[in-house]
């Protein structure tokens, strides 16, 4: 049965890349139909939320926000890393209100309630009385955190909401296999690897952004020395995955001329001069180069908000400081010269007369992908 | 001068406060750790407040903080105030 919301039209995106429309104006400036995509294509899937490296350590706990959702991510005494709805089971209060690293037990700073790292329910301080800590109509083995499902990929926690997805590997199977080769330890660089981005743009328009190589020459002509446009190949696969790669990657060099980073190990010679730049659908842009690879989870604030989180990651755990913030500078200058690009985009979905715009079929068949796939599970959200 | 030690519960304090006739020492130093915050020192100090009780359920009502705050911290007491706990039949 069709849900209450506006039926926007999509059938003129899932049109051949020749002559297909993009998403039509609403899929970004509308808050009702935020709301219907958030059901669909955000919650419905394996939508990026954080990184393990937001929670290092045993025992680290971040709560996170997710289109208004509280959620804790943790990580047990034992390394395993889990979401959970942030509340207690008692009362709903919120359980954790900033990032920290839990000792014992995550307290309730209400009634006191407490919760293993693991999420079952240890204690229940005066439930049956002052002194008395049970009572038989609560049974702590029923009452444990409730939690969100979740798949670490790339140290990219990934998480359905709705419950109902397909397992992460089986969705995912064909860009794993793809980048099998960059299966060995990630090694994310710490606080001078990381920073965000706070973009007025709906958070589809930086992945139509990232997946296609087209605007590179525009936007980033710093890159035009090496890396030119027929350097680059579309990597599309429709209902899955799409984005881009390039033949001429180079090492990032440290200041006497010398490779920087310890390349990743085991990797055949294509990726001597190769890098991949792919969206894991909905909301999650990963890079794999010889040398290094990063992670930007988009979240979604709202139709017309959203923020970068970019994190870098190295082969080695040993890499030079100096190095690393220059890398990460580097990329970071990259990823701002985007960022009128996609508020321009945002502010030009406010033309009432703009269709969806037009797809170049040799050139932005990796973003049709996309917005044939948001398409597509908009479609069977609907029945 | 001994003053009572007064654990309030909410707003029934001021009305019904649950009052351990015992040293008002004990009782300014909890108060105090409170005010700073330190849970350390409250999971001995209700410890011994317990130890102080001359009931019960008195013993039990400051064992469940001492357990509490030492669950929370993971301090090295928290199982055997729990054990504690357990063989009064509160846990």
């Amino acid at each position: 049965m069709a849900k209450d919301y506006i039926q926007t039209d999509i059938a003129s995106v899932q049109q051949s890349v020749e002559r297909a429309n993009g998403l039509a104006n609403v899929h970004y400036i509308d808050p009702a139909v935020f709301a219907e995509e958030s059901e669909a294509v955000l919650k419905a899937t394996w939508a990026g939320l954080a990184v393990g490296a937001d929670v290092p350590n045993p025992g680290d706990a971040k709560p996170i926000q997710f289109l208004g959702m509280p959620l804790l991510l943790m990580r047990d005494k034992y390394g395993d890393l889990r979401v959970f709805e942030n509340i207690c089971r008692h009362r709903g209060m919120q359980l954790v209100h900033e990032a920290k690293t839990i000792e014992g037990a995550i307290r309730c700073p209400y009634h006191s309630w407490c919760y293993s790292t693991k999420g079952e329910l240890v204690s229940t301080p005066h439930v049956g009385g002052a002194g008395h800590n049970t009572h038989p109509s609560i049974v702590k083995e029923d009452l444990g955190l409730n939690e969100v499902r979740s798949h670490v990929w790339r140290d990219v926690v990934f998480i359905n909401i709705s419950g109902a997805a397909p397992e992460f590997t089986e969705v995912h199977s064909n860009l794993i296999a793809r980048w099998s080769e960059f299966d060995s330890p990630l090694n994310h660089g710490g606080a001078d690897s990381c920073f965000e981005l706070e973009l007025a743009a709906n958070y589809k328009l930086a992945v139509e952004n990232y997946c296609e190589s087209y605007h590179l020459p525009w936007v980033h002509p710093g890159l035009n020395s090496y890396s030119r446009l027929e350097d680059h190949y579309n990597i599309v696969e429709y209902g899955k995955f799409s984005g881009q790669g390039t033949l001429v990657y180079r090492q990032f060099k440290a200041e006497d001329g010398a490779p920087a980073f310890p390349d990743f190990p085991g990797l055949s010679e294509k990726w001597n001069e190769g890098a991949e730049y792919i969206t894991v659908y909905p909301n999650v842009l990963l890079g794999v180069q010889r040398d290094h690879a990063f992670a930007i989870v988009l979240e979604p604030k709202a139709h017309d908000k959203m923020v970068e989180h970019i994190h870098l990651y190295y082969a080695s755990d040993d890499t030079e400081a100096k190095n690393r913030a220059m890398n990460t500078q580097q990329w970071k200058e990259v990823f701002e010269e985007d960022i009128f690009v996609v508020e321009g985009m945002q502010s030009g979905r406010h033309a009432p007369t703009f269709d969806g715009g037009r797809f170049s079929p040799v050139m932005d068949e990796a973003t049709h992908c996309y917005h044939d796939w948001v398409a597509g599970k908009i479609a069977a959200h609907r029945g | 001068m001994r003053r009572p030690i007064v654990i309030t519960i909410g707003w029934r304090a001021k009305l019904q406060p649950i009052v351990a006739k015992r040293d008002g020492a004990l009782d300014a130093l909890i108060l105090k750790a409170h005010a700073r915050d330190d849970r350390i020192a409250l999971v001995t100090l209700y410890t011994q407040a317990a130890d102080l009780a001359r009931d019960v359920d008195r013993e039990c009502f400051f064992l469940t903080y001492a357990h509490i705050y030492a669950l929370e911290l993971g301090h090295p007491s928290r199982e055997s105030l729990h054990a504690r706990l357990s063989a009064l039949g509160r846990e």
